[in-house]
């Protein structure tokens, strides 16, 4: 049943810097790797999306929000470590569990 | 809250960093004054907010900042372990760090801006080390010279292979030594060996110290720029050596340069006409239309070229061949105006000297054929319109031909150029005299009113060239024959009234020469006939064509024969009787007209003696003679001679000469009559009231007898004019006491009205055909009282 559960992931960046290029590039990864076809991922800019920034007080970016599954978890800064975004997403990745 | 715990919390608070406290749900449990400020709001309203779970990778990670103006700051965020409440919690050390990243921002544009300058620069750029390996080597540099950046970055410079550039090194120090090296054109070679002329721009390179460090070089390819320059330096040669005058104007028409050329042709030095307008060059002789149309021309088509007369300096006008270009910017608005033009003065005087050689006969100067053409065909023209008519008079010199080949073709030139001087000098302004060749010459005589004003003008040239000509030490007699015909009546277009005037020259000088014909229809044919009739004339004599016939004059009051006037009839073998007025020019032209003549003379005489010597009542025998003949000054001698053969008596003999003849040459002719007169001869007039007499000669004549031409007399039943005329002619010789024949009566009518008028003598079909002798004689045995 686990298979079949949907990660519905929100990326919130300012402007197209390299530094939110590069977290979405992590993202992603990680997603495809971890999450494969089980994901939906949406990028707001806060820069162009101010009011929807200001909606879901987003503090600073980049930001990851997990929305789905509950409970809505959230995590600031650097992706690059794989193992802290999963454990702080609470994400259970389908190839960890199958491992287990 | 132990002592310690409190100051340690205020100087957390207090902290100069923003420090956030987050639980394991990641929302805010501790926000310090900082963490407020840096997020733009009051630290405890912090307090519970979802700031995430912090992560960072490392020591630090970078977080961007929203801020509510749209832009965003930049914070360094540590993350620690800690505890809050007694359950984890994590500490976020934020430290702000948004103008070190602003200015490390900028930094990376301009870099980027460099390298993207260096890269897309046109210019090859080449960066040195102090040990001239190469450090920079632009695309440009690599189309340039053809090494590629990765095959030569940190290699020795090619282009300074020693033997390539020995100078190099000093020039080097100088730049690192703050010389600058800017435009130094040189010689290098690319990477296939092609040769490069490049500029080079040099300034040295330093290293954070201020030592040089290596030398920044820019090099552009000259090879345009020479052609450029090339291309510029023949112009200019062009510009200053050639024979064309150059002006440029900007586009409002201020001079802005003018070659030496220009100068030349002109006489203005270039600070003359500097800043001024071209009309300062203006002749004067073109209106505003023709500036208003070259100007028109120039707007639609940038181009204007043609002929204008401009002035020199020194006020002479000149003319010009004149081409204007005008220069357009790339909008299209004119902003040079490029003149060149070619004095062509010399052209134009060749053109009229050509012109002047086409037009006028070089010996006299005169107007040619072609020009005479050309005036004479005007005169027609302008006579059309106006309703006048054109008188022309085709001249032939009388005995040119004698006189060139006695005294030489330079006498005979002489002789023209004075007869066209004298000729010239006869006519009125109006007229055009020219030369057609040879000894022919015309006159055109445009609107005149009457033919009698051509013959006037005919008279004058006759008189004009009578006087011998003084040619070196000779003198020269020539007489001029001169035909006229009159347009409209003896031709309406050129070649006719030539022709026509022509006919008229032989029918003069068939007349005997100096003297004047009208142009007639039917005198064309004659000039075929000449020939044959010459032929034929030569030899009428010995074979006895000739005959003559004679034709008695009647004293109107006795009606008595008082006369018989002896007329010739040539009996030609195959023509038949061919009429006097048709061979008779042929004999005079001839020279038969001498022979002929005294044939007439003697057979006349002859006749005469013999009718006396049978019995009959004496009369007088008249004998028409050509001027021609008189002027032979052997005619009296002559004629006395062949009285003394024939016996007669010169008071039986009578000579007729025509009215015309002896006006026109009444003074060659004077000493002969008064010769003749002297022998006791009579003289008479023949067809009078036709000619152009004048009383004061009539006077001075030895003159007996005037005889009515017969076209008035023809007129007198019907003509009031002729017997105007008549009566006049009957009065003019009763006033002058001279006897009055009237010729060609042929009705009752006709003797009445002279018997009215006392006209002496009748002549005529009324009273008698022309005899044959036997038939006069038997006549004059009737007649006899």
């Amino acid at each position: 049943m686990q298979r079949e559960a949907k990660y519905q992931l929100r990326l919130y960046v300012t402007d197209h810097t390299l530094r939110s290029r590069q977290a979405l590039a992590q993202l992603r990864a990680l997603c495809d790797e971890q999450l494969p076809d089980r994901y939906e991922l949406e990028v707001v800019d806060v820069l162009t999306s101010p009011a929807e920034a200001k909606a879901h007080r987003i503090l600073a970016t980049p930001t990851v929000e997990k929305l789905l599954p509950h409970p809505m978890r959230r995590i600031i800064g650097d992706l690059a470590d794989i193992d802290k975004v999963l454990a702080a997403l609470e994400l259970h990745p389908l190839k960890r569990e199958d491992g287990e | 809250m132990s002592m310690p715990a409190a100051s340690a919390l205020r100087w957390i608070e207090d902290a100069p960093d923003g420090i956030v406290v987050v639980d394991g749900a990641g929302l805010v449990r501790f926000a310090n004054r900082a963490s407020g400020a840096l997020f733009g709001c009051a630290s405890h309203d912090l307090t519970g907010s979802n700031f995430g779970f912090p992560v960072a990778a490392g020591e630090s990670t970078d977080i961007e900042i929203p801020q509510d103006d749209g832009g965003w700051g930049l914070a360094e965020m540590r993350v620690a372990q800690s505890e809050w409440a007694g359950a984890p919690a994590y500490v976020a050390v934020l430290r702000d760090v948004t103008p070190e990243t602003r200015m490390r921002h900028v930094l990376q544009k301009d870099a980027d801006l460099l390298a993207s300058l260096v890269q897309s620069l046109p210019v090859a750029l080449i960066a040195l080390a102090s040990d001239r390996s190469v450090r920079l080597w632009n695309p440009a540099a690599e189309r340039m010279f053809g090494w590629r950046a990765e095959e030569i970055v940190g290699m020795h410079c090619p282009l300074l292979g020693s033997d390539q550039w020995p100078d190099f090194e000093r020039l080097a120090g100088e730049v690192a030594a703050g010389h600058v090296l800017a435009d130094f054109e040189t010689v290098r070679q690319t990477k296939d060996g092609e040769r490069l002329e490049i500029a080079l721009h040099a300034a040295p390179l330093r290293a954070r110290d201020g030592k040089p460090d290596g030398l920044l070089c820019l090099m552009t390819d000259i090879r345009e720029r020479r052609r450029t320059e090339q291309r510029l330096q023949l112009s200019d040669k062009v510009f200053q050596n050639t024979q064309e005058g150059i002006l440029v104007t900007d586009g409002v028409g201020n001079i802005i340069s003018v070659n030496p050329a220009f100068t030349a042709v002109t006489g203005y030095l270039p600070e003359e006409v500097m800043g001024k307008n071209p009309s300062v060059l203006q002749s004067g002789r073109h209106d505003g239309a023709f500036y208003g149309a070259m100007w028109s021309e120039l707007a639609m088509t940038g181009q204007w070229q043609g002929e204008i007369w401009n002035r020199r300096r020194n006020g002479e006008l000149y003319p010009e061949w004149l081409h204007i270009s005008a220069v357009r910017d790339a909008a299209g608005c004119v902003v040079y105006y490029v003149a060149v033009f070619s004095d062509i003065s010399l052209v134009k005087e060749n053109e009229e000297r050509l012109h002047h050689l086409a037009h006028y006969d070089a010996l006299t100067g005169l107007p040619n054929r072609v020009l005479f053409a050309d005036r004479l065909r005007h005169a027609m023209a302008h006579a059309k319109r106006s309703g006048t008519g054109v008188g022309l008079l085709f001249l032939d010199l009388d005995r040119f031909k004698l006189v060139n080949d006695t005294l030489g073709h330079r006498a005979g030139d002489t002789l023209l150029q004075l007869a066209a001087e004298r000729i010239a000098g006869a006519v009125r302004e109006q007229d055009t005299v020219a030369r057609l060749g040879g000894d022919e010459f015309t006159v055109i005589l445009p609107e005149i009113a009457s033919p009698a004003g051509a013959a006037n003008v005919a008279e004058k040239i006759i008189d004009s060239l009578t006087d011998a000509f003084q040619i070196e030490d000779k003198e020269a007699v020539v007489g001029a024959s001169i035909g006229i015909a009159v347009y409209p009546q003896a031709g309406e277009d050129v070649e006719t009234l030539v022709k026509h005037a022509d006919i008229a020259m032989y029918r003069a000088k068939e007349a005997g020469r100096r003297n004047y014909q009208f142009y007639r229809p039917g005198h064309e044919g004659q000039p075929r006939d000449i020939f044959e009739l010459e032929h034929g004339l030569r030899r009428a004599l010995e074979r006895g064509e000739m005959r003559l016939v004679y034709q008695p004059q009647i004293e109107i009051e006795t009606g008595s024969i008082v006369a018989l006037e002896a007329l010739l009839r040539w009996d030609h073998p195959t023509r038949g009787e061919i009429p006097p007025a048709d061979f008779i020019p042929v004999a005079e032209d001839s020279g038969l007209i001498a022979a002929i003549g005294e044939w007439v003379l003697g057979e006349a005489c002859r006749q005469n003696k013999a009718w006396q010597e049978r019995g009959l009542a004496p009369v007088r025998v008249a004998v028409n003679m050509s001027v021609r003949q008189l002027r032979n000054t052997r005619f009296a001698e002559r004629v006395a001679q062949i009285l003394d053969e024939t016996g007669l008596d010169p008071k039986w003999l009578e000579i007729e000469l025509t009215e015309s003849m002896v006006m026109q040459f009444a003074k060659d002719v004077m000493d002969t009559l008064w010769r003749l007169k002297s022998m006791g001869i009579r003289l008479s007039i023949d067809d009078f009231g036709t000619g152009y007499s004048s009383l004061s000669y009539l006077k001075r004549l030895p003159v007996d007898t005037l005889k009515i031409d017969r076209s008035f007399v023809e007129g007198l039943d019907t003509d009031a004019n002729d017997r105007a005329i008549s009566n006049a002619i009957i009065a003019v010789a009763s006033s002058l006491n001279l006897r009055v024949v009237a010729e060609g009566v042929e009705t009752e009518q006709q003797l009445g009205f002279l018997r009215e008028h006392a006209c002496c003598d009748a002549q005529g079909y009324f009273f008698s055909r022309p005899l044959e002798a036997d038939d006069a004689g038997a006549m004059m045995r009737q007649r006899v009282h």
